[in-house]
C-alpha cells in the first residue's frame, strides 16, 4: 500500500506509467502459472526498470546440477541478473545460456511504448537447429569450460531432460503471452484511469464550487462597495456638482435674458460666457459619469426598432452649422433600402454625434466628411462567435462609416484612441478642445450593442471610423 | 504535446468535443475499424461500474513515420451528460487540437451552440487560447432527415476559418478526413511554436501521407 495517492498515470495524456505500477500481480502470476501448466516453459515478467513482476519456473535438472558447484552457481546467478536487464528493443531476441539452452526475450509494448518484457526459458532448440548452433561450438564443451567440475555424461543426460521448443513455436507462444500481458495492462490501466478520473473530477468540482463561492463573495463585496460608491461618488457628482451648476447656469441665463433688469453689452457677454462654460462643464460631468458606467458595464440599453437613415440624418442636420463654420461639407451616402436596427436611439445618436463631430473637428478647413450607411453581415467569425453560427443564419448587421480627409491619426497612436482621456497630440487639447472621452464612450456603447468599431488612418488623405452593429444582439 | 527525443516520439492529444450523442464515440469506433491493427491500440471506454457514467473514450494510435519519428495520437472524447462538466474541463487540459463534433439535425442547433460555448469557457479556464487552438468542425449524421442543408454547410464553411467536414460516422464517412485535417492543423501549429519540421525533417505533407500510410487507412471501409 502506498501512503498517499500519488498519480501513477499521467492524466493529461492518460499514459500508463509503467507495468510495475499498474499491473495486478496476482492476475499476472495466475496467467504465468497457467502458461507454465500448458507449455511446461518457465516464464518471468519484468518491468521496464528490470523489476521482476512474475516468476513461474521449475529449476531444470541441469541447472540444479550446475548450481551444486560454486562456478556453476555464480554463472547461473550472473545470467539471471543479466537477463532481467537486456532490452530487446522493438523485436524479440534469443539469448544463450551457458548450459547450451536459450532464453527468449519478448518486449511488451503498450500504446506505442515499451512497458516491460517477458523472459521465456530456458529451453533447448530441436536437433536440426542445435546442429547449426553446434557448428558454432559444441555447447557441452563450452559448459565444461565454464564449470570444469561437471561430469560430462551426467550433464549431457540432464540437459536432455530440458524441454525442446522449435524457434517459430517459441516465437508464437511468447508473442501470444505478450498480448495477454497487454490485455492485463489494459484492464489495469482502465481501472486506474477510472479511479483517478473520478478523484480528479470530484476535486475539480470541489475547486469549481469553492471558486464560485469566492466569486460570489467577491461580487457581493464589489456590489456593496459599488453601492457605497454610488451613494457617495455618484450622488456627490450629480448632486453636489450638478445642482449648484444648474443654478449658476440658470442665473446666468436670467441675467443674459435681462429678466432681472437691463444689462449693458459687456455684462451681457459675461453672462453669456458664464452660461456657455457652465453648460460645457455640465456636459463634461455627464460624460465622465458615462465613461465610469461603461467601464463597469452598467449601461442599460433601451432598444427599439429604429430607422437608421433617419437617425443619421438628424445627427447630420445638427452638426451642419458647426461644419459650415469651418467650411467642411458633409456628404451622406445611404444604401437603399436599409434594414431597421434594434438599438437604443439615444445611445446610437451619441455614437454618431461623437464620430461626426471628431471628423469635422479634425478636418482641414474646406474638407469633406462622408458618412456611409450600408447593410452588412458580420463575416469572419472569431471563435467565441462561432457558437452563434452553429448553425444559425449569418449575423445581419449595419455598418456606419465616417470618413474624413483631415489631419488623421499617426500610426503610433491608432491603438490608443479608444482609451479614455487619450488625445493624439498632447498640444491638441488647446488646438482642438475636448477631453478625450468621446471615443471611449463610443466604443463602450458599440460593444454594449454587441458590435465592433475599427479605425484606419492615412493622415491628410483618409481617416475612417467604421462601426458595425448587429441588427439584433446575437443571443436575443 | 510530449516530445521524447530519446525515443524519437511525438505524442499529441486530440479531443473530440461536442454535445451528448453527436457521434463522438462513433467516430472513435469508426477510426478503430479503419486503422490497421498494427497502428491502433485497444479502444478504451471509461465507465464506472456502479452508475455507468462515462468519463471518456480513448483511442491510441501509433504511426511509425521513419526511424527518426514515431507519432503517437491519443484521441479522447468527452462525456456528454451535463453533470460531467468538471470531467470535460479536465479532459481538455493540455489538448493540442479539438474536433468539434456537431449534430447536423436542426433540432440539435441549441445543443451544438451550448456545447461550443461551454468548450470555449473550459479552454479559457485551462489557460488555452480559444482563438488559436487548432480546430475542425465536423457536421455529423448527414444521413438523417431534417438536417442542416449542404448549402448551409457551405455558407458556414465560408464564414469560418475552421475546416467544416460533413460526416456519417456510423458509416465511417468523413471520419478519417476529420482526424487528418485536425492533425495537419496541429502539426502546423506546433511547428510554428517548436520548429518541429526542422527538428524531425518532416514537412506537413510528408507527415500527412506518412500517417495515412502508417495507419494503413482504408477509407469508407
Ligand atoms: N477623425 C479624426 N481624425 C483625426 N484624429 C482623430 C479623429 N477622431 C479622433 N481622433 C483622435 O483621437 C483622440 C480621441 O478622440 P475623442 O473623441 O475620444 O476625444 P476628443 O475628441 O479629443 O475629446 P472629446 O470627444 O472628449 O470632446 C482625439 O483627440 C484625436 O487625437
Ligand atoms: N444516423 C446516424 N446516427 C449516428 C451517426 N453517428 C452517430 N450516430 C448515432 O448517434 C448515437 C450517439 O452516438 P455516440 O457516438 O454514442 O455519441 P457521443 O455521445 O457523442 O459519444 C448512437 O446511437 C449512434 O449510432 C451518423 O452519422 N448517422
Ligand atoms: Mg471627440
Ligand atoms: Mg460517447
Amino acid at each position: 500500500m502506498r501512503g498517499r495517492s500519488e498519480s501513477r498515470t499521467d492524466l493529461v495524456l492518460a499514459e500508463l506509467g509503467s507495468l510495475e505500477d499498474a499491473i495486478d500481480r496476482d492476475a499476472l502470476a495466475a496467467v504465468c502459472r497457467s502458461f507454465f501448466a500448458l507449455f511446461g516453459l518457465s516464464v518471468r515478467i519484468v518491468g521496464e526498470s528490470g523489476q521482476l513482476l512474475a516468476d513461474v519456473h521449475e529449476e531444470a535438472a541441469i541447472c540444479t546440477y550446475a548450481r551444486t558447484f560454486p562456478k556453476g552457481r555464480a554463472a547461473c546467478d550472473a545470467l539471471t541478473t543479466e537477463l532481467k536487464h537486456i532490452d530487446p528493443g522493438r523485436e524479440s531476441l534469443v539469448h544463450p545460456c551457458f548450459t547450451g539452452a536459450v532464453y527468449r526475450i519478448e518486449p511488451v509494448a503498450y500504446q506505442g511504448r515499451a512497458i516491460g518484457r517477458l523472459i521465456l526459458g530456458p529451453y533447448r532448440r530441436p536437433d536440426d537447429e542445435r546442429a547449426r548452433a553446434e557448428r558454432e561450438g559444441a555447447p557441452i564443451a563450452r559448459l565444461l569450460e565454464r564449470v570444469p567440475e561437471l561430469d560430462r555424461a551426467e550433464a549431457k543426460a540432464r540437459l536432455r531432460q530440458m524441454p525442446v521448443v522449435r524457434e517459430d513455436t517459441a516465437a508464437r507462444i511468447s508473442a501470444h503471452l505478450a498480448v495477454m500481458v497487454q490485455h492485463l495492462a489494459f484492464a489495469s490501466h482502465r481501472a486506474l484511469l477510472a479511479s483517478e478520473m473520478h478523484i480528479a473530477s470530484v476535486r475539480e468540482s470541489h475547486r469549481e464550487l469553492v471558486a464560485q463561492k469566492e466569486d460570489l463573495e467577491a461580487a457581493y463585496a464589489r456590489l456593496q462597495e459599488a453601492d457605497q460608491l454610488k451613494s457617495n461618488f455618484l450622488s456627490t457628482v450629480s448632486h453636489e456638482l450638478r445642482t449648484p451648476l444648474t443654478s449658476i447656469i440658470g442665473y446666468a441665463e436670467m441675467l443674459r435674458t435681462e429678466m432681472l433688469g437691463p444689462l449693458d453689452g459687456e455684462l451681457r457677454e459675461c453672462a453669456q460666457t458664464i452660461q456657455q462654460r457652465g453648460e460645457h462643464l455640465l456636459q463634461l460631468i455627464s460624460r465622465l459619469l458615462d465613461v465610469g458606467r461603461l467601464e463597469r458595464g452598467h449601461v442599460l440599453l433601451e432598444r427599439t426598432w429604429l430607422d437608421p437613415a433617419a437617425a443619421v440624418q438628424t445627427v447630420v442636420e445638427d452638426i451642419e452649422p458647426l461644419a459650415a463654420k469651418r467650411d467642411v461639407s458633409l456628404a451622406l451616402e445611404l444604401d437603399q433600402p436599409l434594414p431597421t436596427l434594434h438599438a437604443d436611439p439615444i445611445r446610437l445618436r451619441q455614437i454618431l454625434l461623437n464620430l461626426i463631430e471628431n471628423a469635422v473637428k479634425f478636418s482641414h478647413d474646406g474638407g469633406t466628411v462622408t458618412i456611409r450607411v450600408e447593410a452588412a453581415t458580420i463575416e469572419k467569425l472569431p471563435r467565441e462567435g462561432l457558437a452563434a453560427a452553429l448553425f444559425g443564419p449569418p449575423t445581419q448587421a449595419l455598418r456606419f462609416r465616417v470618413i474624413d480627409n483631415g489631419v488623421g491619426i499617426p500610426a503610433s497612436a491608432i491603438t490608443k484612441v479608444f482609451e479614455p482621456f487619450f488625445q493624439a497630440e498632447s498640444g491638441s487639447t488647446r488646438r482642438y478642445g475636448g477631453a478625450g472621452l468621446g471615443l471611449a464612450i463610443v466604443s463602450g456603447l458599440v460593444e454594449a450593442h454587441g458590435g465592433h468599431i475599427t479605425v484606419q488612418s492615412a493622415p491628410d488623405v483618409k481617416t475612417e471610423f467604421c462601426v458595425t452593429l448587429p441588427l439584433e444582439r446575437p443571443d436575443e | 504535446m510530449q516530445l521524447d527525443f530519446a525515443a524519437k516520439q511525438l505524442t499529441l492529444k486530440l479531443v473530440y468535443y461536442g454535445p451528448a450523442l453527436s457521434g463522438k464515440t462513433t467516430n472513435l469506433q469508426a477510426l478503430h475499424r479503419l486503422v490497421a491493427p498494427t497502428a491502433r491500440g485497444q479502444l478504451m471506454t471509461l465507465e464506472t461500474r456502479e452508475d455507468r457514467t462515462l468519463f471518456f473514450d480513448l483511442l491510441p494510435l501509433t504511426a511509425q513515420l521513419s526511424d527518426a519519428l514515431q507519432v503517437r495520437l491519443k484521441v479522447f472524447t468527452v462525456p456528454g451528460q451535463l453533470v460531467h462538466n468538471a470531467t470535460r474541463r479536465i479532459i481538455l487540459q493540455g489538448v493540442d487540437g479539438v474536433a468539434f463534433i456537431a449534430d447536423s439535425q436542426i433540432i440539435e442547433t441549441r445543443h451544438n451552440q451550448e456545447a461550443f460555448r461551454e468548450m470555449c469557457g473550459h479552454l479559457q479556464a485551462n489557460g488555452l487560447s480559444v482563438e488559436d487552438l487548432p480546430m475542425v468542425l465536423q457536421l455529423n449524421k448527414r444521413d438523417l432527415p431534417n438536417i442542416r442543408s449542404d448549402e448551409e454547410l457551405r455558407a458556414l464553411s465560408a464564414r469560418t476559418r475552421e475546416p467544416v467536414i460533413p460526416s456519417i460516422a456510423t458509416q465511417g464517412v468523413g471520419v478519417v478526413e476529420t482526424l487528418l485535417s485536425l492533425l495537419d492543423l496541429v502539426w502546423l501549429d506546433l511547428d510554428r511554436k517548436h520548429g518541429l519540421q526542422a527538428k524531425f525533417g518532416v514537412s506537413s505533407e510528408a507527415l500527412l501521407t506518412g500517417v495515412r500510410e502508417a495507419l494503413g487507412i482504408r477509407e469508407g471501409a
